[in-house]
């Protein structure tokens, strides 16, 4: 059973880790805040024990990419009032500040977390595909569909 | 590890310390608020209880649940047992061919939209389509059932329509000629060549995705029907109209019988279509006796409704605006591929049409997500997106009409139009028996711009009377200036990369290919003539077609012509 206090310890240590996550997703501020309080919330509500620290942070990850996938899944098949669906999804205040956030909307979603924890998170394939229940080829074949399209996207400046 | 772009970019966008603040108080609220709900205090007092008290109270709950689905599995048995044993018997002692007979019978297939379903009015046929090169239906029937990638010779895009209309017809007239000679098919051209199709956008269609049949009904009359096409994509893929079949359905008149040809059944039809699961019993069926033919059919046009029907009521929860869906009628894959098709209901003087205002199907299921993809993308309802449409009339005459304006003028009316604009009917035949242009339905097209209420650019009454009012113009029988359809156009502001939509009305200058004699200084009158009505007053944003005959029919040199 967690309690306050100790869900407390664990956002000041993952925090930063989980609200990332939102934005290698792409997500606009608002959205990632979101994110990072209904994944701390979900770890209130869930309980689960952890075997060790690599454990608690995996879960937190796995459960933020989770929430953005099924984020990106509402919006797009939410009854949108009829004035909204005139207006450009993503408005104009959007306040990712680097085109290669913005284009991460673009790239398949599987895609993306893996990307992010390999080149953000510092993870292997190996460890990639443990945390996702992948295998590891397919994490690594992952990885190389997504710098293939991030390299034909943004060329020299990608690596 | 790499400090490359992605890693850059992610360190930006870190949150601040009073993000993880403010987020932290969202959590404990959040979390508080879980605990004083009901369910929470109900929880905890659940794990005050004495275990025994506790275990009583799940093991009441659980024998209660446990009565409940054995409820359920009873009931649910029971109603197996009656519907597949009871009651089959009772249906299965009137032959099938007996009720196939029977006009006007009224079957219940347990969908209420089909629930009156006269099977009597139509046979069906499938045509090879497109046949206008040997060469391509050749290597359509071989055995591979490979479509070549053997374009049509053609160009037909510069064409207007109510040239190429008459183009395509004699055009596949002449290559059913042909075809029937090489392939030794027994091919009923002279109802082909009145093929209903906007021939325009369907060569399109043809060129890129390469439909090698249609899919038609024929009413007693003689007039025939696309309902679809069949595909030759992930092996053979049957697309529909099911707009039409409900219209059909509902409106059909009764008196028809089904006589299915006996002459189409030949074996050559089996080497047309290649063979995938959905057609197989067709194609089966054609080449049994007829008695069986009737039934395949009558389970065929079953299956095939009932398809339609799922996926229209699919696609009337995925449509962003409430009411059944009108006008559709030709589901694609992908975006952007124009597969512009019209489809005639003549008797019923009823356009559907479809096109690239339909939303893909991606996976064999509509998806929302695609819709509002398709949405952003610039696609509309389709009532907005396509205007001009043939009619042919039950008299035997073509008329251009708007899906949205499915209502005709009556001729009094087409008479003042004549003479306010100096048109002589004789002088002006394609104005009076090839496309009599007519306005707007102003109910439908009030309807339509409600749509449209909440855009930027809202056209007011008085704009909307002076568009109905400006409808058509026309000069020295060279012209006929159409408003043709409403769209919603995507705009995107280059600086902020903002996109927004606006109405826009599509014009269409109709050049009369009998009087005219094309030159730049008739584009220009005619441009002059635009611009000196109303229209561009009443809507700033106007996309301008400009449909022209590039060759005369004369002068087309018509592959097979003798």
């Amino acid at each position: 059973m967690i309690r306050i206090e100790e869900l407390e310890a664990i956002y000041e240590r993952y925090f930063e880790t989980v609200y990332c996550v939102a934005v290698g997703y792409g997500m606009q501020r608002t959205d990632c805040e979101d994110i990072a309080q209904e994944t701390f919330v979900r770890l209130m509500r869930a309980q689960p024990e952890f075997k060790n620290s690599r454990h608690e942070k995996a879960w937190l990850i796995v459960t933020a990419g989770n929430l953005c996938k099924n984020f990106f899944r509402k919006r797009d098949l939410q009854d949108l009032p009829l004035e909204d669906w005139a207006a450009p999804v993503y408005p104009e205040e959007y306040e990712v500040k680097h085109d290669i956030l913005r284009y991460m909307r673009s790239l398949p979603e599987r895609l993306r977390l893996p990307l992010h924890l390999y080149y953000y998170e510092g993870y292997d394939s190996r460890e990639i595909a443990e945390i996702l229940k992948l295998h590891p080829a397919s994490v690594r074949r992952q990885l190389s569909q997504a710098r293939k399209t991030l390299r034909k996207k943004f060329g020299e400046t990608w690596e | 590890m790499k400090d490359n772009l992605y890693k850059r970019a992610i360190r930006d966008c870190a949150p601040e310390r009073h993000q993880k603040e403010a987020v932290w108080e969202r959590v404990l609220s959040e979390i508080n608020a879980e605990k004083t709900s009901p369910r929470e205090s109900e929880n905890n007092e659940e794990t005050i209880m004495s275990e025994p008290v506790l275990k009583k109270k799940h093991s009441w709950i659980y024998s209660g649940r446990l009565a409940a689905m054995a409820a359920a599995v009873c009931m649910i048995l029971f109603t197996t047992f009656y519907m597949f044993v009871l009651k089959q018997p009772e249906r299965s002692m009137i032959p099938s061919t007996e009720r196939a007979s029977a006009p006007g019978t009224v079957v219940s297939r347990g969908v209420d939209e089909l629930s009156v379903l006269n099977r009597d009015f139509i046979k069906f046929r499938l045509y090879p389509v497109f046949p206008e090169d040997p060469i391509y239906v050749r290597n359509a029937l071989d055995e591979t059932n490979q479509i070549p990638n053997i374009m049509p010779a053609y160009e037909f895009k510069s064409m207007s329509w109510t040239t190429s209309e008459e183009v395509m017809y004699r055009h596949l007239e002449n290559s059913f000629h042909r075809v029937e000679k090489e392939m030794g098919l027994e091919l009923n051209y002279e109802r082909m060549t009145r093929l209903p199709i906007q021939h325009k956008s369907f060569y399109q269609q043809e060129i890129e995705n390469k439909p090698n049949a249609v899919l038609s009904i024929e009413s007693k009359d003689g007039r025939m029907v696309i309902i679809g096409v069949l595909m030759p994509r992930d092996g053979v893929e049957l697309l529909f109209l099911p707009t039409y079949l409900k219209s059909l359905r509902l409106e059909m008149p009764t008196g028809y019988t089904l006589n299915p040809d006996p002459e189409a059944a030949g074996t050559d039809l089996e080497r047309v279509l290649p063979v995938n699961q959905k057609n197989t019993a067709l194609l089966k069926a054609l080449n049994q006796d007829p008695v069986k033919r009737t039934e395949a059919m009558e389970q065929f046009v079953h299956d095939l409704q009932m398809e339609v029907s799922q996926v229209a009521s699919q696609w009337s929860s995925y449509l962003p605006w409430e009411g059944e869906m009108k006008n559709f009628a030709f589901f694609h894959r992908g975006l952007g591929s124009p597969s512009e098709y019209v489809t005639l209901i003549p008797h019923l003087n009823l356009a559907v049409n479809a096109g690239s205002g339909s939303f893909p199907v991606i996976d064999g299921e509509p998806k929302k997500a695609n819709a509002l993809r398709a949405f952003n993308s610039g696609f509309r309802y389709m009532e907005f997106l396509h205007a001009t449409e043939l009619i042919e009339r039950s008299d035997g005459s073509i008329q251009l009409d708007y899906v949205v304006s499915n209502l005709f003028l009556p001729d009094t009316l087409q008479e003042t139009y004549r003479k306010e604009f100096n048109i002589s009917q004789k002088s002006n035949k394609w104005n009076t028996s090839r496309s009599r242009v007519i306005g707007f339905r102003v109910t439908d097209y009030a309807e339509s711009l409600k749509f449209l209420g909440n855009h930027p650019i809202i056209p007011s009454d008085e704009a909307l009377e002076q568009i109905k009012g400006s409808g058509i113009f026309s000069t020295k029988d060279q012209f006929a200036l159409t408003a043709s359809s409403l769209t919603m156009q995507k705009f995107e502001h280059e600086s902020s990369g903002h996109s927004y939509y606006l109405p826009a009305y599509h014009f269409v200058l109709h050049c009369n290919s009998e009087k005219f004699d094309w030159d730049d200084s008739l584009l220009v009158e005619g441009l002059e003539m635009y611009e000196e009505s109303s229209i561009p007053d009443v809507f700033p944003l106007i996309r301008m077609e400009i449909t022209v005959p590039a060759v005369s029919l004369e002068s087309m040199d018509l592959p097979g012509t003798p």
